[in-house]
């Protein structure tokens, strides 16, 4: 509990924090009396602080609702620990599924069944994994192959043959937290629960990329399913650590194949099911992040179309709240955060890059840029805290700021002309670099 | 001492580097991507991705139009 307050502290003066330097960069662009000849700029500005006011309240909303996420959080052992699979889809993951399978086998739980399913891979994946099958004291190793299909299917594959009535489906380069299973598992006491999200951490801390990766991770990623988990509305079960009561697969039909997000499809067919979706941060999946601006370029180009084709499939949701108001705040949610947010913080910068060589002024540039450090700077700060992470993280918030998150965010804006357009597009499986 | 200048210099070098980068990168990722070399008999396989049909539509469909063996899935 003591631990719980010094957090309630630290939020305090955060939401102080951010009142007061917000305060004070206002006050700096009121004092500077900018004089714009340009009507459409005039508007333009106006426009974007008042969603810089949005991201504001969007950032204060998130901290707020994790943190009381945070406070229902139960530490005790749950009351009944039923049997566990899980599933390791695999398509060539050589480098990495033995370390996969070492950390699965060390997990703190009475009895669970890992089922690697190698999707056909062209690689040494199904000897390397095949080396561990047996009974392993409290865990049973099951590999099984099948022709290459993708990871839907190879999942599909797992959920038919798994022999538990809990799921777990990770990514073949993941390796698990020993006190995965024993966190998850209590959230399924309540019968409402379908799935529970538990927390990505990067685990390749090795450059910049990785360690500003590693911060989004936990700041942009966790943040928000905590503060989701208070309504048990996450949106996106994470690929690499997914826990779900099989009997809601089954009704939801598994994942589908015709997104390239198919976590995010499944987690949206639960939510229009009814069921009820819960973060938990004890449940961590350390995974492999991209260390090459192109990879990760890559990586994030999937998402973004993924994400719009998963949200194009309940579209109808989005006018139509009888799945549920919460539902349809989730759909409207993810449409700010794939389209809306990334859309504007282009058009934000090449307005303001203008406006400054045009009328010799960065001041709305410095506001804007200042305002989104001081958000994040604050956002780090208590994730980091509330995740016992490394503190060294929270400096990379300004170059975050600074670099990255405009790079993504031209990449999602581009990926998703391409969307729109219906361009043509395949799997861009990442190379593993065999860290785990 | 004024550091509005300064800060004002800084930022703006930034975000122009970065906006021309993130671009750049873009545009060197479409061009590796269209470079990788593709599986033996690719150009006669069926894309991957097909576009979702509603249940009405999709009835009438083959049940697995869906989708096709990918050549890298998981």
């Amino acid at each position: 509990m003591r631990g719980k307050l010094r957090y309630a502290g630290l939020l305090a003066l955060l939401l102080l924090g951010i009142t007061g330097l917000s305060v004070g960069l206002y006050e700096l662009l009121r004092g500077a009396k900018l004089d714009l000849p340009s009507a459409f700029i005039r508007v333009a500005m106006w426009v974007l602080f008042a969603f810089l006011v949005l991201l504001i309240l969007r950032y204060v909303g998130l901290l707020w609702f994790s943190y009381l996420n945070h406070l229902e959080r139960d530490d005790e052992d749950p009351l009944h620990m039923p049997p566990v699979t899980i599933l390791v889809p695999a398509y060539n993951e050589g480098a990495c599924i033995q370390g996969s399978i070492r950390s699965l086998l060390e997990l703190d739980y009475p009895r669970y069944e890992i089922l690697v399913i190698d999707d056909g891979s062209k690689d040494d994946t199904y000897v390397k994994a095949a080396v561990y099958e047996g009974d392993h004291g409290r865990a049973t190793v099951r590999v099984i192959t099948k022709p290459n299909g993708g990871k839907a299917r190879a999942l599909n594959t797992g959920i038919s043959q798994a022999t538990s009535d809990f799921i777990l489906c990770m990514d073949g380069d993941s390796a698990l937290h020993p006190a995965t299973l024993r966190r998850a598992i209590r959230h399924f006491e309540d019968p409402h629960i379908g799935a529970v999200a538990g927390s990505v951490k990067v685990v390749n801390r090795t450059n910049l990329l990785s360690c500003l990766q590693a911060l989004e991770y936990i700041e942009g990623l966790n943040m928000v399913r905590a503060a989701q988990g208070f309504f048990r509305l996450v949106n996106i079960i994470p690929g690499p650590i997914g826990i779900f009561r099989k009997s809601a697969l089954q009704k939801v039909g598994g994942y589908d194949h015709d997104t390239f997000a198919e976590d995010c499809d499944l987690t949206l067919k639960l939510l229009m099911e009814g069921w009820q979706i819960q973060y938990e941060p004890g449940s961590i999946a350390y995974t492999e992040a991209p260390e090459k601006l192109l990879d990760l370029l890559k990586q994030r180009y999937r998402w973004t179309r993924g994400i719009l084709q998963a949200i194009s499939k309940h579209k109808r949701t989005l006018v139509d709240p009888r799945r549920g108001v919460g539902v349809t705040f989730t759909l409207w949610y993810m449409i700010f955060e794939g389209i809306m947010w990334p859309s504007m913080n282009c058009f934000a910068n090449v307005l303001f890059v203008y406006v400054a060589t045009k009328y010799g002024t960065a001041l709305p540039l410095i506001l804007w840029w200042g305002q989104l450090t001081v958000l994040d700077l604050a956002a780090a700060l208590y994730c980091v805290v509330v995740e016992e992470e490394r503190l060294s993280l929270v400096p990379y918030a300004i170059f975050y700021r600074a670099f990255f998150a405009l790079t993504i965010d031209v990449a999602k804006l581009f990926a998703t002309a391409e969307e729109l357009l219906k361009l043509r597009m395949d799997w861009g499986k990442l190379d593993r670099i065999g860290r785990i | 001492m004024d550091v509005v200048p300064y800060l004002s210099a800084v930022i703006l070098i930034s975000t122009i580097a970065t906006i021309f980068l993130a671009v750049l990168s873009y545009a060197a990722f479409k061009i590796r991507d269209k470079r990788k070399p593709k599986a033996k008999g690719a150009a006669a396989a069926p894309v991957y991705f097909h576009r979702y049909k509603p249940a009405a539509q999709a009835a009438d469909a083959p049940e697995d139009a869906a989708a096709t063996p990918s050549e890298d899935g998981a």
